[in-house]
């Protein structure tokens, strides 16, 4: 297996809060969703996976390396949460300072994304609306063409159109079999349409992470009536939520026994029922 | 390391521009009014810059994300202090103007107020860089006022003690040297002293998580 990167049982904790054994690798040529809710340990884990943080244990590799030089950072285009710009500097201060930190910067690239995006060069950071950011954010990161993308929360804040574009650029991005994309999102709509696998992330925990494909074969959304719910052995209820008159339960499929009523779930549906877990 | 120094500089562009206008009318009222003082209002300004840029790096966490830029972590130290020589060779050659004119070419003269200059202004950076790489921005402005108040304190304690001890505190041994040993002397302090800076600095950004 060609690993783009390899989280090994990784820890680091805070005060109140850690990421716990997390084991994330990803192979080159593929896309990642990462999901989890607020606080769940995404951006500790991404930041972790970059260095931006001291692990407490474990090991991360990037193009199998632990310790990365200035060489191999020019390889990994990354959005982090806000825009990292002094609020004074514009697109062209940006396009100086970029020119100079990274040897592979592509200027035509960036200017023509930056004319697809709309964004105008003489306006100040400070002046740009929350989608401009974002566009802003992800120019930079794909404009020195990396080989690994890291993108926490990227979409966020813009409209249908320009998400549909960037994710057009990612499907794009790993028709280099050499490129992987690491993205984390809460728009699962958007993961559902270009991720390979999918990773699930709960209390500092890995939960599972799954080819995308094989969640829809493995889970499925069942309905039953409220008292049937004690009939389904319960391990192969994941979690569950009732109303008045029914129950919607997360299933593991294969082990269901009987005939009830199973949808195909989405990855919003996992994300949910696994936060409603069964007890 | 290029890059980090373009980006400071493009940051305080406006202010430099700004600090520079305010420098030459200190410059001209120090002239007018024979006052040397005011000459050292243009090495605090362009000392200050420096901070200025670390204000801005705080408020849109760059330092975080240059964390993995292809950045070594030592160049986000050393470019403030290399951007910190660049804005006290600034404010030395409008000092070294102003005194040109203030005491009509009297080379001893210019020269006591260049080092003056150049004194304030690694002075301020020496003392304020390493602290606020360590606490940052909102935190170091505490921990200097503490500081401030401890050195007045201290001080009036040790001239209060002095003064009830028959111990005499003189600085004969300095006023025995001539002026070019006492300028070389306080050139390498200087020197030293903002390499030590460096060092610490250096020392407390190897394992920050910003």
């Amino acid at each position: 297996m060609d690993n783009i990167f390899e989280m090994n049982n990784v820890c680091k904790s805070f005060k109140d809060f850690g990421i716990k054994n997390v084991n994330l690798s990803l192979e080159k040529g593929y896309i990642m969703g990462f999901i989890g809710a607020n606080g769940a340990g995404k951006s500790t884990t991404i930041n972790c996976l970059l260095g931006l943080l001291n692990i407490d244990s474990g090991t991360v590799k990037i193009f199998g390396k632990e310790k990365l030089e200035n060489s191999d950072k020019e390889k990994i285009g990354v959005v982090l949460d806000g825009c990292p710009y002094a609020e004074m500097l514009t697109i062209k201060d940006i396009k100086k300072i970029l020119k100079e930190v990274y040897k592979s910067w592509d200027m035509d690239k960036f200017e023509n994304l930056c004319k697809n995006f709309a964004i105008p060069e003489n306006k100040k950071i400070k002046e740009f609306s929350t989608g401009m950011k974002a566009k802003l954010n992800i120019a930079t990161a794909i404009c020195h063409t990396p080989q690994l993308l890291v993108l926490d929360e990227p979409t966020s804040g813009l409209d249908p159109v320009v998400r549909d574009e960037i994710l057009d650029i990612l499907l794009d991005f790993v028709q280099n079999e050499n490129n992987s994309v690491l993205i984390s999102s809460h728009i699962t709509s958007d993961l559902e349409k270009v991720c390979d696998y999918i990773a699930f992330i709960k209390d500092g925990e890995i939960v599972f992470v799954e080819n995308k494909d094989e969640i829809y074969e493995k889970y499925a959304i069942l309905h039953c009536k409220n008292d049937e719910i004690n009939t389904i052995d319960k391990s192969a209820i994941i979690g569950y939520k009732q109303n008045s008159f029914s129950t919607q339960a997360l299933v593991y499929a294969d082990k269901v026994n009987g005939e009830f009523l199973m949808d195909k779930p989405s990855i919003e549906d996992i994300m949910l029922f696994y936060t409603k877990e069964a007890k | 390391m290029k890059g980090l120094i373009v980006k400071d500089f493009l940051t305080v562009k406006n202010s430099l521009k700004s600090m520079f206008l305010l420098s030459i009318v200190f410059c001209f009222i120090a002239v007018v009014a024979e006052n040397e003082f005011f000459i050292s209002f243009s090495a605090i300004y362009f000392a200050m810059l420096s901070t200025t840029t670390m204000t801005w790096d705080e408020r849109s966490k760059f330092n975080h994300f240059a964390g993995i830029m292809p950045i070594k972590k030592s160049d986000i130290v050393t470019s403030k202090y290399i951007e910190g020589i660049f804005l006290c060779i600034i404010s030395v050659i409008l000092g070294g103007i102003t005194s040109f004119f203030m005491y009509d070419g009297a080379i001893q003269d210019i020269t006591q107020s260049i080092i003056n200059n150049v004194s304030i202004s690694i002075v301020y950076q020496s003392l304020m860089l390493p602290i606020i790489f360590k606490f940052g921005v909102e935190k170091s402005m505490i921990v200097l006022m503490i500081s401030y108040f401890s050195v007045f304190f201290i001080t009036g304690v040790i001239m209060f003690v002095t003064s009830k001890s028959n111990v005499e505190m003189t600085i004969s041994n300095f006023e025995n040297l001539n002026q070019t040993t006492f300028l070389i002397l306080n050139l390498l302090f200087l020197v030293v002293l903002y390499i030590v800076s460096m060092l610490i600095s250096l020392r407390i950004n190897k394992n920050k998580e910003w």
